[in-house]
């Protein structure tokens, strides 16, 4: 077993590393002061290549595969987890449309998806719940020449500055996914969430009033869509999660670390006092072991194992990562004492991003059920 | 025709102040620091990629340096160098300016045809700025220092540099092919590689030449072939008083004041 | 010539010689054996008879002047060449230079030539037991001390940055002269010179710099704080000189022969202040030698305040401001 990362992997994570600092890292005082969505950002996150990371070169990516797509949502998220979180959501349709597009799907959307030319979102929760995507109500009529799409969709992460969205509806067969342009007439975007964290990335609410959909935009088998869209919604939603709460606790560690080192009472930094020591090891064991799961989860992707397969591996590491994302960032607040939740050292707004990361991919409850199944 | 990158590969100056000195051998312990590109040298390579992309360059990345500096030599050709060599050898191990010039000026002459060498004035570690000066000294080509700006002319073969030096801008044109110029870490900004780069790279080798494949006297390689050398080094721990005040209230501007007129005395 | 003869570099700017080879002189002669001769390399016919007295109350024994106007003009090829055909017939023990842009370039490329040691930018230097001069140079970026000597080859090259040594003029030594030719084969220039504009004001200011108790700096975090006004407000108040970092004379705030540190220039002032920088190595090495140093600056996490005396957090602006009222 070779717990290293290769040195492409290296060159990689150095890459982006760097990339992250000198550009994201200037924007993070006002992203987290006044959120806006940093188009110019994911315009470079398309140029360098990060989106199509795990996408055959013929479809514009670079086939670097999905420990190459962890590594980077990961130094993305430890220098400002919104932000990684792009990933988490523009990453679903790609893979979606990658697993059951015909070429012409492929051909029409990957490339310009990797590019960063058109930004994607996939739309499968609804007011009635995302945990149980049967239970939807999205109807997809079929007239002989068209479907229509009636229903609504909520908490869908970039829908409002999407090109492109995968999503899901009933038709008489069953679950199937579908393909819409934006722009589509009886498609619309709904009001804008107000959640606490990772306020940079839109998340909205989504309406199908009388939608025609072509028949060349139904994705894969009709009826059959049930099995691919929780394969994907494991490989791609969940692993990033799991990245970017890996990400983020690293972010908050770092801050909590230094503060410490800084902090002087009695005479001395508090890092000396035994109770700060503890507090610092558990957060580090959290980011350890969740570091282990994660890796181990893409490793295991890039050996080619299905979602299916995967589906324990990928909830472990993102119940770890997540819950531990929770608890680093209030034990960091707590260490921090008064400067705890002030704006200066950003600690309280990663503790809302962490906040949203339990629901993104399937709560905490979901990944446990999954694990003992 | 080819275009030469002089490369080095340095600790990331974030760990300067981190360093730490072997109890024992009294030298740095390297280990745990990671090693990056000397910043003025990725800005040789960025400024070669651009003369590349105009003139149909090659650019071949040149280092002397022990095995680990494949990595900086891979980034180089991430960044878009054609080829890497990496001189590299126990001859050439503890090596002074003087040496580290001989071999990799043996290098050069072994490459043979080339138009220009492009390389960082100075490197963060040691600063002396003096390595690049003294292999156009061994390969006896004209050597202009610190430019600010060059274009090359395919057309007559020549090309315009300009730079300031003791307060004057100078204009000048170079007319005898090769020459070597070198550039500072503000001369351009270098680009970060895509991923794409970064997996062609690594579908790259690096060349290796020891000292037998430049040619080398081992006489005038590595310590050897240094005329000076180190006695003795102690890591400097600056005595600084670091006393810091909060604010900018009247104690504040107080404070400022008293001690400069204190200090102005002494 | 022999091994006790040290030679040093004169550099001149059109008649003058500039400060830093009288700080070479008297550091050399605080350093060496009192049998050791100090001689004075000068190539060019344009400097005046006032710097060269003074080369000998700094201590210089022998002026070597090749007093031919073709030298009179700075040029890589040519001053080296003349330098190597000097060494080869004569050879001193140690040959100095100061590191200018000028020194910089030059130095190497005669070390190259002559296959000898240089060191660059000393701190200090001492004789040991050998006659080898036992050299100390910061490294990595100054959190380094290291000693080095150059103990077969000769001459032993090193040169000297300005600001780093005091000028002393306290000996009388009587003027020697000595004319020379230069060679009767001097390589042509290969590099075209086209034009040259200056771009700074004359050398004066440039040296000037070095003779202040007081030096204000300023950096990159004066952007949002209205620019180097309230600085130069200061600077005036104070009647000292205004520096800055490499961003500062990026944004035009300063000019480049104010630039501070590994890419501008070195000071030692009695007070050193720095607003508004972030304190990166590049830039502290630059003033490393100042007696005291002053960091004014926003944030209370900036490198800075691990490399200064007297640290104040705080909004640049207002305590600026404050500063001036109370000042009146």
């Amino acid at each position: 077993m070779d717990f290293e990362l290769n040195e492409n992997e290296k060159m990689l994570q150095n890459m982006v590393r760097e990339f992250a600092q000198k550009e994201i890292g200037p924007l993070v005082e006002k992203l987290d002061k006044e959120p806006y969505f940093p188009i110019d950002i994911i315009k470079r996150f398309g140029e360098l290549g990060f989106i199509g990371i795990f996408v055959p070169e013929q479809y514009g990516g670079n086939d670097m595969g999905h420990l190459a797509r962890i590594i980077t949502i990961e130094e993305i998220a430890k220098v400002y987890a919104p932000l990684a979180f792009f990933f988490q959501a523009d990453q679903l349709p790609l893979y979606a449309i990658l697993s059951k597009g015909t070429e012409e799907q492929k051909t029409k959307y990957l490339p310009k998806l990797c590019s960063g030319e058109f930004i994607g979102a996939m739309a499968v929760t609804e007011p009635s719940g995302g945990s149980d995507p049967n239970a939807a109500q999205t109807r997809a009529e079929w007239d002989g020449n068209k479907w229509i799409i009636n229903g609504r969709k909520a908490f869908i992460t970039l829908a409002e500055v999407a090109d492109v969205c995968v999503f899901t509806a009933k038709t008489d067969k069953g679950f199937t996914t579908f393909i819409v342009d934006r722009g589509t007439d009886g498609f619309n975007i709904g009001h804008r969430e107000t959640h606490a964290g990772l306020k940079a990335i839109p998340v909205s609410e989504v309406t199908f009033s009388n939608c025609f959909i072509p028949k060349e935009n139904l994705l894969g088998v009709e009826g059959k869509g049930l099995g691919a869209t929780i394969a994907t919604v494991g490989a791609i939603g969940r692993t990033a999660a799991a990245a970017m709460a890996l990400g983020l606790s690293e972010n908050v560690y770092e801050i909590a670390y230094k503060y410490a080192k800084e902090r002087i009472l009695y005479g001395k930094p508090i890092f000396e006092l035994e109770p700060i020591k503890y507090e610092l090891a558990q957060m580090r064991f959290i980011i350890e072991s969740g570091r282990l799961l994660t890796y181990k989860m893409a490793w295991l992707q890039d050996k080619g194992k299905s979602p299916r397969e995967l589906a324990e591996d990928i909830a472990m590491a993102k119940y770890v990562t997540s819950e531990g994302a929770i608890k680093v960032c209030s034990d960091a607040i707590h260490l921090l004492g008064a400067y705890g939740t002030t704006e200066e050292y950003h600690i309280i707004n990663r503790l809302h991003d962490a906040y949203d990361l339990i629901p993104a991919g399937g709560t905490s409850d979901i990944m446990l059920l999954t694990m003992v199944n | 025709m080819n275009l030469i990158v002089l490369v080095k590969q340095i600790p990331d100056s974030e760990y300067f102040s981190k360093l730490q000195l072997d109890p024992v051998k009294h030298t740095l312990i390297r280990e745990g620091i990671p090693a990056v590109i000397n910043p003025a040298d990725k800005c040789a390579i960025e400024l070669a990629i651009s003369l590349k992309k105009h003139h149909s360059f090659k650019v071949i990345a040149v280092s002397m340096g022990p095995e680990a500096t494949k990595n900086s030599l891979k980034k180089a050709i991430a960044m878009g160098c054609d080829e890497a060599i990496l001189i590299t050898g126990k001859e050439f191990s503890g090596a002074d300016t003087l040496a580290t010039s001989y071999a990799l000026s043996q290098a050069i002459i072994k490459i043979h045809s080339y138009s220009m060498v492009i390389a960082g004035n100075v490197t963060l570690d040691g600063s002396t700025g003096q390595t690049p000066i003294q292999v156009g000294e061994f390969l006896d080509i004209p050597t202009i220092t610190n430019i600010n700006s060059l274009s090359y002319h395919k057309v007559d073969n020549t090309a315009d540099i300009s730079r300031i030096f003791r307060g004057v801008e100078q204009h000048m044109k170079v007319v005898e092919m090769p020459f070597l110029v070198t550039v500072s870490q503000n001369f351009n900004k270098p680009h970060l590689p895509s991923v794409m780069d970064i997996i062609k790279a690594s579908k790259k080798d690096i060349v290796t030449w020891g000292i037998r494949d430049i040619n080398a006297d081992k006489n005038q390689c590595g310590i050897k072939g240094s005329p000076t050398e180190t006695i003795s080094t102690t890591i400097y721990k600056n005595k600084r008083e670091k006393v810091v005040i909060i604010g900018a209230d009247k104690n504040a501007i107080k404070i400022f004041v008293d001690n400069i007129k204190k200090w102005l005395v002494v | 010539m022999s091994e006790k003869d040290i030679l040093v570099f004169a550099e001149h700017k059109g008649q003058s010689i500039i400060d830093v080879t009288y700080e070479i002189i008297s550091k050399i002669c605080e350093v060496k054996n009192k049998d050791d001769k100090v001689g004075i390399l000068l190539l060019g016919s344009a400097v005046d008879d006032n710097y060269i007295e003074r080369l000998f109350r700094c201590g210089a024994n022998t002026l070597l002047h090749y007093n031919d106007k073709l030298l009179n003009e700075y040029d890589l090829d040519r001053h080296s060449y003349v330098i190597t055909e000097f060494i080869h017939h004569n050879k001193p023990g140690v040959l100095l230079f100061a590191a200018t842009d000028i020194g910089m370039e030059l130095a190497p490329k005669v070390a190259a030539r002559l296959k000898t040691g240089l060191t660059a930018h000393i701190t200090d230097l001492y004789f040991d037991e050998n006659h080898n001069l036992v050299q100390q140079v910061p490294g990595f970026g100054g959190n380094l001390l290291v000693n080095i000597i150059c103990p077969d080859k000769r001459p032993q090259l090193i040169t000297f940055k300005p600001g780093v040594f005091e000028i002393k003029e306290n000996r009388n030594n009587p003027k020697n002269v000595v004319s020379l030719s230069p060679p009767s084969f001097i390589p042509q220039n290969r590099i075209k010179l086209i034009n040259s504009y200056v771009i700074t004001e004359s050398d004066q200011n440039e040296e000037e710099i070095f003779k202040k108790d007081i030096i204000i700096s300023g950096g990159w975090g004066m952007k949002n704080c209205g620019d180097f006004e309230l600085i130069n407000k200061l600077a005036e108040k104070l009647n000292t000189a205004v520096c800055g970092t490499r961003p500062a004379y990026d944004e035009g705030w300063i000019p480049e022969n104010r630039v501070i540190g590994q890419s501008g220039i070195n000071v030692a002032p009695k007070i050193f202040i720095s607003i508004g920088a972030s304190g990166a190595m590049h830039y502290t090495t630059g003033f490393s030698g100042a007696k005291k140093i002053i960091a004014i600056n926003k944030d209370k996490n900036a490198p800075i305040f691990e490399y200064c005396d007297l640290g104040i957090v705080a909004d640049i602006e207002v305590f600026l401001s404050k500063l001036a009222a109370g000042m009146k």
